[in-house]
């Protein structure tokens, strides 16, 4: 389990950390560091690692999910787009990045592996091993060995702005998945809370041979992934994701999206029972409907109030009760954060 | 002087009925960005309805460049005092605001210590104006010191049995209250009722003879 994340020059933060437990809720308001954390976490095990968000590095996806245009690099990563070093440390283990003149970025770690002391750099005072380079153009650089290395617990994050990037990842790796009999599962685990009967997801052609997914009904007519509600959309396909890569943390950013509240309950269920199988789960919501299911779930949930102040990431751990006296003193936590904190 | 709701469901019963007065008005009356350096002050509102209303506004005639937190309990009148432990110790200043009701003002004021003390605040009252519906304390919890500004709507002569906020309202309205100001307020339409409330955001002077309590004790937020 991930217990401690600190953050140096990443993105907004100037500096921060944040102690996290096998269900953590991250709440507060609108940039106040959430997906920050997310997203570091999301690094932290290796950049250089593919994703199932295919055919993309962990940090390639980031760079994706940042832009706006067609603008290319990493330097949003950097505080205020100029910071020359910054730091994910995760438990005792630690991604340096550092940033060279001609705007790339090296990526090492503490975390040597045995056999690779020839990548050992000394960077001030202390040893870190290569991983790879971030050029200025978007496009990165690293060994091939470098992205089955883990440096953390494996995470994988889930996000509505994503799953555009799973639909070509689980194409490619559909019959992988679709023979391990995990697509019906999810489709009658789905059923559950629409009012028709999924009985089988697939990938067959749609118009003009093109692939697409579908829902099968019982039936035998199939309705395209794509056109059912946006919740039952992402659910199926995030549960796709986890069934077939089984991270070791999964983190949701914006649990409120999309989900009706049967459907949330469901997916706060599945959280409890990924938290009972000891997998870790950290989400973030602008929600305190989340936080109050998730905590009627999984009582021993943590809530984390998050505030980001000048760069600085401040974080208050609440307790279930104290949000109660909130609530009945007239407080929300998203809004009274700057006092809370 | 603008005001901060520290809760969402407050924060919009407040922009949506001011929105309804004048589309710019809650921008000029609600803060949405404050540090904790910028606000010392806290307005706990007793009752609510037509006080998510006025009490803004009249914030709004009051020092421009503060900003005071508001807050809206669940808990009623004098309950709501129960909450304050939970909170006061963000704050230099602290006004309560609630109905007088039926209660006679010096017997309100008795209840109101007795649950100041019932959650361990120690209060020793230092000023009491406008004919004992402001009351101001000086309080602490521990170490924790603090001004607790007591505001009780009601005006005397308006004839409801029961005296709250319609008692000002229905004043500047210039109706007659049969029975119960709220019953008063109540009838009117939507648009007079506006009306009330344009008078108080455009005419300082006429709000200020009206709503005489809530300026004395609004104005002990800016000390």
């Amino acid at each position: 389990m991930i217990k401690r994340l600190r953050l140096e020059n990443f993105k907004g933060v100037v500096e921060g950390e944040v102690e996290l437990d096998k269900l953590t809720i991250l709440v507060g308001p609108n940039n106040s560091g959430k997906t920050t954390i997310l997203e570091a976490l999301f690094l932290a095990p290796n950049p250089f690692r593919l994703v199932p968000y295919y055919p993309l590095t962990a940090i390639e996806l980031l760079q994706e999910y940042h832009k706006t245009l067609f603008e290319k690099g990493y330097t949003f990563l950097l505080n205020k787009y100029i910071a020359k070093n910054m730091v994910i440390k995760v438990d005792d283990r630690e991604l340096l990045f550092t940033k060279d003149s001609g705007g790339g970025i090296s990526i090492y770690t503490d975390y040597i592996l045995f056999g690779y002391s020839d990548f050992i750099h000394r960077v001030g005072e202390k040893n870190y091993m290569y991983l790879g380079y971030l050029l200025p153009d978007g496009r990165v650089d690293f060994k091939p060995y470098v992205e089955y290395v883990l440096i953390t617990n494996n995470t994988l994050i889930f996000s509505t702005k994503l799953v555009k990037f799973a639909h070509e990842y689980l194409q490619n790796k559909w019959i992988e998945i679709l023979n391990t009999g995990v697509p019906a599962l999810i489709a009658k685990d789905v059923s559950r809370f629409v009012s028709e009967e999924y009985w089988n997801i697939s990938a067959e052609p749609f118009i003009a041979g093109s692939m697409t997914f579908y829902v099968l009904l019982a039936d035998g007519t199939r309705i395209r992934l794509g056109d059912l509600g946006a919740g039952v959309h992402l659910y199926i396909v995030n549960r796709l994701l986890y069934e077939h890569y089984k991270p070791d943390v999964v983190l949701w950013d914006d649990l409120e999206t999309h989900f009706n509240p049967r459907l949330l309950s469901h997916v706060v269920e599945w959280f409890a029972d990924l938290v009972e199988e000891g997998k870790q789960v950290i989400v973030s919501t602008h929600s305190l409907e989340v936080v109050e299911k998730i905590i009627s779930y999984v009582n021993d949930a943590t809530v984390l109030l998050t505030s980001l102040r000048d760069g600085k990431l401040r974080v208050r751990r609440v307790k279930s009760d104290e949000l109660e006296s909130w609530a009945k003193t007239g407080i929300d936590p998203r809004f009274a954060e700057v006092f809370l904190l | 002087m603008r005001v901060y709701p520290l809760d969402s469901k407050l924060y919009d019963n407040i922009r949506s009925k001011l929105r309804k007065i004048d589309k710019q008005l809650p921008q000029k009356v609600l803060a949405d960005k404050v540090t904790p350096t910028t606000i010392d002050s806290l307005i706990v509102l007793g009752d609510g309805r037509e006080d998510y209303v006025v009490v803004p506004l009249i914030c709004h005639h009051l020092n421009g460049n503060k900003t005071a937190a508001i807050v809206k309990s669940t808990l009623t009148r004098e309950g709501a005092i129960q909450t304050l432990k939970i909170i006061v110790k963000n704050y230099k200043t602290i006004a309560f605001i609630l109905d007088q009701e039926k209660v006679e003002l010096p017997e309100l004021s008795n209840i109101i210590r007795m649950k100041l003390n019932e959650i361990g605040i120690k209060c020793e009252e230092i000023e009491n104006s406008v004919g004992g519906r402001v009351i101001l304390y000086k309080c602490n919890l521990g170490d924790y010191r603090f001004r607790f500004v007591v505001v009780v709507n009601g005006v005397e002569d308006v004839g409801s049995y029961s005296h709250k906020i319609e008692d000002h309202l229905v004043r500047l309205a210039g109706v007659t209250v049969q029975n119960d100001s709220k019953d008063t307020w109540n009838e009117l339409s939507e648009e007079e009722r506006l009306g009330v409330f344009r008078r108080i955001r455009d005419d300082k002077s006429v709000a200020e003879k009206v709503f005489k309590q809530h300026f004395a004790g609004l104005r002990l937020l800016d000390c």
